[in-house]
């Protein structure tokens, strides 16, 4: 069917130009943030230093360290070294998993105890909308690495597979470099 | 297994084959559209079959006429425009014109079409549903399209399934735009550079650019208004609204950031609609005038700088929006820019003819018939991007003729152009070349005695999307005009027929094709 | 070794930015505090996490300044912002 193959470097192309797209796409969520909120002076920050800042500061290390995981997955692969990148890239899922465990504690806080939603204003819509999205980007990357970490055992896929995969990783990573300043830090009670 | 092929040629196909089935669709809305207009009062057995509740006795309401507005445009401007040049042709031609053995991706290229083909099932399903298709047009603004049930019959279920579907097609058409631009980074044939390709890669190439950051923006604007409609956020409900007698709860957003995001897409949307065209038209020319492109190089820079530009005008959609009259004037003077490197390639068409040895195939009558109408409808969109002017003519026919001429005729001419063209590589046969000629003259005569008068209707001030213009005294006077666009479009519709049965019966019965007809120097023609 | 560097440096700049939270910075001179630390850590990932300093795939260098021009031109909209808030 398709006997010729792609010169390498194609997969990480495509990768780089998913996540330029998708930067573009949380932009504009953030723009719009900025945007409601200059239109709503009285915009509330229901956000405590203890616990709430606290927490999703270790939500930021442990995807922090998630990314660090990942580097280490896709340089083992990157000498073939199949085991170790198996063993990291289980613990790169394994802090995805623990981000969104983290995550889902914390939603279940604000909805349960400050009695806050989507639905409840638009501190609420913007909080739930941007990170929920970001969320489903975790979940979608733990599904993926899944399936690599499977075929890695198996001795299927190449180091750019590897690298392509650390890429969407990374690049989830990054967007949370914007969302944890932009929605948590600047929602702090005053 | 063909239906899930990965084969780039096999998906243009499919995708050609979808393009087709909606723009019969599409086709066949707008005549029933034309036929409300100038017969609001008729009582039609049929519409009542089809729509129980939306043609009580057969009378349309005003929700269904504005229903069946809003899927003819949401199926022309998605489902045609932006799936046969681009994906369509385009995957078929572009990894043979530029060497490569198929596209970068070719399960992601079957993943992006069968996403698209799942997008337009989710679109046509909004027919079946309770309160039937949405209200709110192809452009979807809120409030009406953001409060759900309490706005029309169609906003229900079937607004939530117009976003679904526009969300579905934003993701499949990321896939296609990251698959073409891939293919064309990463596997030119050794030796080719930017500068050495056909200037239709150029305008796949500026496509899928574009498609790549205008979707994105599209898609994060349908996420919010889903979010506003399913969740109860109020990212584009303003506070204090009163629909029905009821005052809304929600507060706090405003509909103006829909539509900078609407548009942000918006105006680049219409640039996916004709880049690739003009890709096409720059090659047919250039054939059949038997001369190379005139400046290829100048072509290529307008088909970027026209992408480009397009990212800084969607302003020019919101003049009477309430937006910042300083943005108004910015958006004026950049969209009036538009206007040069656009001039650049008609100029250059006609260049590229000057002196030529003309050979009036089929195709050059459909890329000649593309220059007009780009002309035509350029004009127009000139006299639209001054405020001033715009503020009048704004949301009446004038800019229905203007869109028409140019987005969706010229762009469809294109793919007649392109259809005649590559009809001999894809079947290996002729389409029928006289029955494409009187198909040309036919339709060419049809879309001016359809959009030309529409102008005028906008000058007296008649405004679009309304379901009966007998209502209001000043449109008295256009009323006959209306007839006979009517009647115009009755015969642009039946006239399509000639081309469908060309299209179909030629695949079996047209003559056969030797293998480089028209002495074409690009390299899908040659057999190596 | 490097990435383990790298990494602490982004750990140290979140704490930073929490920090800057801690002492109630006033609003604006922290949301530019912010964006400017938080380009920094995001340019740290890209560069050294998602390799751009050693391999660059071709298109990026022009798509990337692209994207920061969308960005900006994203926020010609905040004046629309203001004005909403006079229409609350
Ligand atoms: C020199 C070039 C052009 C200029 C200056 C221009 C200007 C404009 C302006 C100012 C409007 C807004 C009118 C209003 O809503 O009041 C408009 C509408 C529109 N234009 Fe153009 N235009 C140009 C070329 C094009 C091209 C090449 C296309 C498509 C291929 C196009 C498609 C459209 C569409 C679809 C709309 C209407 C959208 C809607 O409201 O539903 N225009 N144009
Ligand atoms: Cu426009």
């Amino acid at each position: 069917m398709n006997a010729l193959k792609n010169p390498p470097g194609v997969k990480t192309t495509g990768m780089w130009l998913f996540v330029l797209s998708d930067l573009l796409t949380f932009a504009t969520l953030l723009v719009i943030y900025t945007a409601l909120r200059i239109a709503n002076p009285d915009w509330p920050r229901p956000f405590t230093l203890s616990p709430a800042i606290v927490y999703a500061t270790i939500m930021t290390v442990v995807l922090l360290a998630s990314s660090l995981t990942m580097v280490w997955a896709v340089a083992a692969m990157a000498e073939d070294d199949r085991k170790n990148t198996v063993k990291w890239l289980l613990a790169t899922i394994a802090g995805g998993i623990a981000f969104i465990a983290l995550h889902l504690t914390e939603w279940r806080h604000l909805v349960l105890e400050d009695k806050i939603t989507a639905s409840t204003g638009l501190f609420g819509a913007v909080f739930f909308g941007v990170t929920g999205l970001h969320m489903l980007h975790v979940a979608c990357g733990a599904v993926y690495l899944s399936i690599l970490t499977a075929g890695v055992a198996r001795g299927k896929f190449s180091a750019e597979d590897i690298e392509t995969g650390g890429l969407y990783w990374h690049f989830v990573d990054l967007v949370w470099m914007f969302i944890f300043p932009l929605v948590y830090l600047m929602a702090v009670k005053p | 297994m063909i239906i899930f092929s990965i084969d780039h040629k096999v998906i243009g196909k499919q995708y050609i084959g979808l393009a087709l089935f909606s723009v019969v669709l599409g086709t066949l809305l707008s005549l029933i559209m034309r036929f409300h207009l100038v017969y609001p009062d008729a009582k039609v057995r049929l519409f009542q079959a089809m729509w129980p509740d939306g043609a009580p006795g057969g009378q349309m309401t005003p929700e269904l006429y504005l229903s069946l507005m809003t899927m003819h445009g949401t199926i022309m401007v998605f489902f045609v425009l932006t799936t046969a040049p681009q994906s369509g042709f385009g995957n078929y031609f572009l990894p043979l014109q530029i060497g490569a053995h198929d596209m970068a991706f070719p399960v992601l290229n079957m993943l992006s079409f069968w996403t698209t083909a799942l997008s337009l099932l989710t679109l046509l399903a909004a027919f079946f549903v309770e309160g039937g298709a949405p209200l709110s047009g192809w452009t979807a603004y809120p409030p009406l399209s953001g409060l759900g049930r309490i706005t029309g019959p169609g906003e229900g279920l079937g607004q939530d399934l117009w976003i679904l579907s526009i969300a579905l097609f934003c993701v499949a058409s990321l896939m296609a735009a990251i698959n073409f631009i891939a293919t064309i980074i990463e596997l030119r044939a050794p030796g080719m550079g930017y500068f050495d390709m056909p200037l239709t890669c150029w305008g796949w190439f500026v496509t899928a650019l574009i498609s790549l950051f205008a979707f994105a923006v599209l898609l994060a604007g349908g996420i919010l208004l889903l979010l506003d409609r399913t969740a109860g956020t109020s990212f584009f409900i303003p506070g204090g609204l009163i629909v029905n007698d009821q005052v809304q709860s929600r507060s706090g957003g405003s509909p103006i950031l829909f539509q900078h995001l609407f548009w942000f897409f918006g105006h680049p949307e219409v640039y996916i609609a004709i880049l690739p065209g003009m890709g096409l038209i720059s090659t047919v020319l250039s054939v059949f005038s038997g001369k190379k492109v005139f400046g290829y190089k100048a072509m290529a820079i307008a088909l970027v700088s026209i992408g480009g530009l397009g990212f800084v005008v969607w302003g020019h959609h919101m003049f009477i929006s309430g937006m910042s009259p300083y943005s108004s004037i910015a958006f004026s003077v950049l969209t009036l820019a538009v206007g040069v490197p656009s001039a650049v390639k008609t100029f250059n068409w006609l260049a590229t003819l000057w002196g030529g040895r003309l050979r009036f195939t089929a195709a050059m009558h459909y890329a000649l018939g593309f220059v007009s109408l780009f002309i035509t409808g350029g004009i127009t969109g000139l006299v639209l991007g001054q405020p001033g002017l715009d503020v009048y003519f704004h949301d009446t026919y004038f800019v229905v003729a203007h869109f028409h001429l140019i987005m969706g005729v010229a762009a469809i001419f294109a793919i007649f152009a392109a259809f005649h063209y590559w009809f001999p590589l894809m079947y290996g046969r002729f389409l029928n070349e006289r029955l494409g000629k009187v198909h040309f003259f036919l339709t060419f005569l049809g879309v001016y005695a359809v959009f030309v008068p529409l102008h005028f209707a906008g000058f007296v001030g008649n405004p679009r999307r309304y379901p009966d213009f007998k209502e209001y005294e000043f449109l008295k006077s256009v009323m006959p005009l209306h007839i006979g666009v009517t009647h115009a479009a009755y015969f642009l519709g039946a006239v399509q027929l000639i081309f469908l049965f060309n299209y179909f019966w030629s695949q079996r019965h047209g003559a056969i094709a030797p293998a480089n007809p028209w002495n074409a120097a690009t390299r899908e023609w040659r057999n190596d | 070794m490097t990435y383990v560097k790298v990494w602490i440096g982004l750990v140290a700049l979140t704490l930073v930015e929490a920090g800057l939270a801690w002492i109630r910075t006033a609003p604006t001179l922290m949301l530019a505090l912010l964006l400017v630390l938080s380009l920094i850590k995001a340019a740290l990932i890209a560069w050294w996490f998602m390799h751009l300093r050693t391999h660059r795939p071709k298109p990026l260098t022009v798509l990337i300044p692209m994207l920061f021009v969308f960005v900006g031109l994203l926020l010609s909209l905040l004046p629309d912002g203001i004005r909403a808030g006079a229409m609350r």
